[in-house]
C-alpha cells in the first residue's frame, strides 16, 4: 500500500453481513428462477404421510409406534440388512430384509410365523431409509393388509427412549 | 509467503465451491439430510438447505479474489465448525446419516475419514483467517 493512501479495511461485521445478504438474496433469487421453486417452509410430516399415502401405507413415527410394542397382534419387522439388525434393533423385532421382496416373500414372512391378521410395523434405519416403504408395498402387496411404516425409523425409535436388544 | 497464503486462500475458495454445488442442483436431497440429523426444527430445515450453499458459493468468491477475504475467512471457519459440531452430535447421538458435506448422494456417510477431511479443512481455514487478520492490520 503506498505511503498516506492506506484504505481503511471495512468492520469485520460488515464483511460477514455482506457475505450472508449475498448468499440470502442469491438464493432467493436462483429459487424463484428454478422451474419449480422448494417452499421455505416444508411440513415433513405431512410430506411423509403424502408419500406414505401415495404408496397406500400407513404411517406412524417412533412416539406412535412405542404405544404399539406388546400389544396382541403387532409384529415389529425390521427391514434393514443382518448385520445392521444383529448390531440392535427393536425389542422382540423380527427381521425380514427389504431385499426378501426379490424372492419368495410368502414364504420368508410365513418362515417368521406372520398371519396376515397381524398389524406389522415396519422399520429401517432413520428418515432417509426407503427400505421399510419399499417392503412395506410389497408385503401389502403378498396380503397382508394390515402394514404400518414407521417414518423416522431406527433413530427415532432411539430418540425417544424405545427399548432394543442384540448389538455387542 | 505472502504468495503461500493467497495460494491457500484460493485452494479453500475453491473447496467451498465445489461443497455447494450438489447442494445447489437438489436441495430438497440436501434438506432431507440435514434433516436427518435432528438439530434444526423441521420448518427451518428448507429455509437452511436453500441459502447455505448460496454462503459457501459467496464465501468461495470471496477467499478466491480476496473480496472481503477476512469475513470470508471467517465465515469458512465458523461454518467448518458448525459442520463439525453437527457431524459429531450425530455421531454422538448414534444417528446413521450422510455427511451432506460435498455430495447430497448415498455414498458419502459420516465417518473417521469425513472428520479427517473437514478437520482439515477447518485447520486451513483457521490459517486462511489468521493470515487475513494479520494482513489487514499490516495495512
Amino acid at each position: 500500500m503506498a505511503y498516506g493512501t492506506a484504505r481503511r479495511a471495512a468492520p469485520l461485521w460488515l464483511e460477514l453481513a455482506v457475505i450472508c445478504l449475498l448468499g440470502a438474496g442469491l438464493s432467493v433469487a436462483m429459487n424463484m428462477a428454478r422451474e419449480e421453486p422448494l417452499p421455505w417452509v416444508a411440513d415433513f410430516a405431512a410430506l411423509d404421510r403424502r408419500e406414505a399415502l401415495r404408496r397406500g401405507l400407513e404411517t406412524i413415527d417412533a412416539h406412535g409406534a412405542i404405544t404399539m410394542l406388546g400389544k396382541p397382534g403387532v409384529v415389529f419387522i425390521d427391514a434393514r440388512s443382518a448385520e445392521e439388525f444383529f448390531l440392535g434393533h427393536v425389542s422382540g423385532a423380527k427381521h425380514l430384509p427389504q431385499e426378501a421382496m426379490y424372492g419368495d416373500l410368502d414364504a420368508a414372512a410365513a418362515a417368521l410365523g406372520l398371519s396376515n391378521e397381524d398389524r406389522l410395523v415396519v422399520y429401517c434405519g432413520n428418515l432417509l431409509c426407503d427400505k421399510s416403504k419399499e417392503l412395506a408395498e410389497a408385503l401389502r402387496t403378498a396380503g397382508y393388509p394390515y402394514v404400518t411404516v414407521v417414518t423416522d425409523g431406527l433413530d427415532g425409535w432411539l430418540a425417544v427412549g424405545g427399548p432394543t436388544e442384540g448389538g455387542a | 509467503m505472502r504468495i503461500l497464503g493467497i495460494l491457500a486462500r484460493m485452494a479453500l475458495g475453491l473447496v467451498f465451491l465445489a461443497a455447494a454445488w450438489d447442494k445447489i442442483v437438489d436441495p430438497a436431497a440436501f434438506a432431507k439430510i440435514l434433516r436427518n440429523y435432528q438439530i434444526l426444527p423441521d420448518m427451518l430445515v428448507y429455509g437452511v438447505a436453500l441459502v447455505l450453499p448460496w454462503i459457501e458459493v459467496v464465501t468461495g468468491m470471496c477467499l478466491l479474489t480476496g473480496f472481503v477475504a477476512r469475513g470470508a475467512g471467517l465465515c469458512a471457519s465458523l461454518m467448518m465448525g458448525v459442520f463439525l459440531a453437527a457431524m459429531a452430535w450425530a455421531v454422538h447421538k448414534g444417528i446413521s446419516t450422510q455427511c451432506g458435506c460435498f455430495t447430497t448422494k448415498a455414498d458419502d456417510a459420516i465417518s473417521a475419514a469425513t472428520f479427517i477431511r473437514d478437520g482439515s479443512i477447518m485447520v486451513l481455514a483457521l490459517l486462511v483467517t489468521v493470515e487475513s487478520f494479520v494482513r489487514a492490520r499490516r495495512a
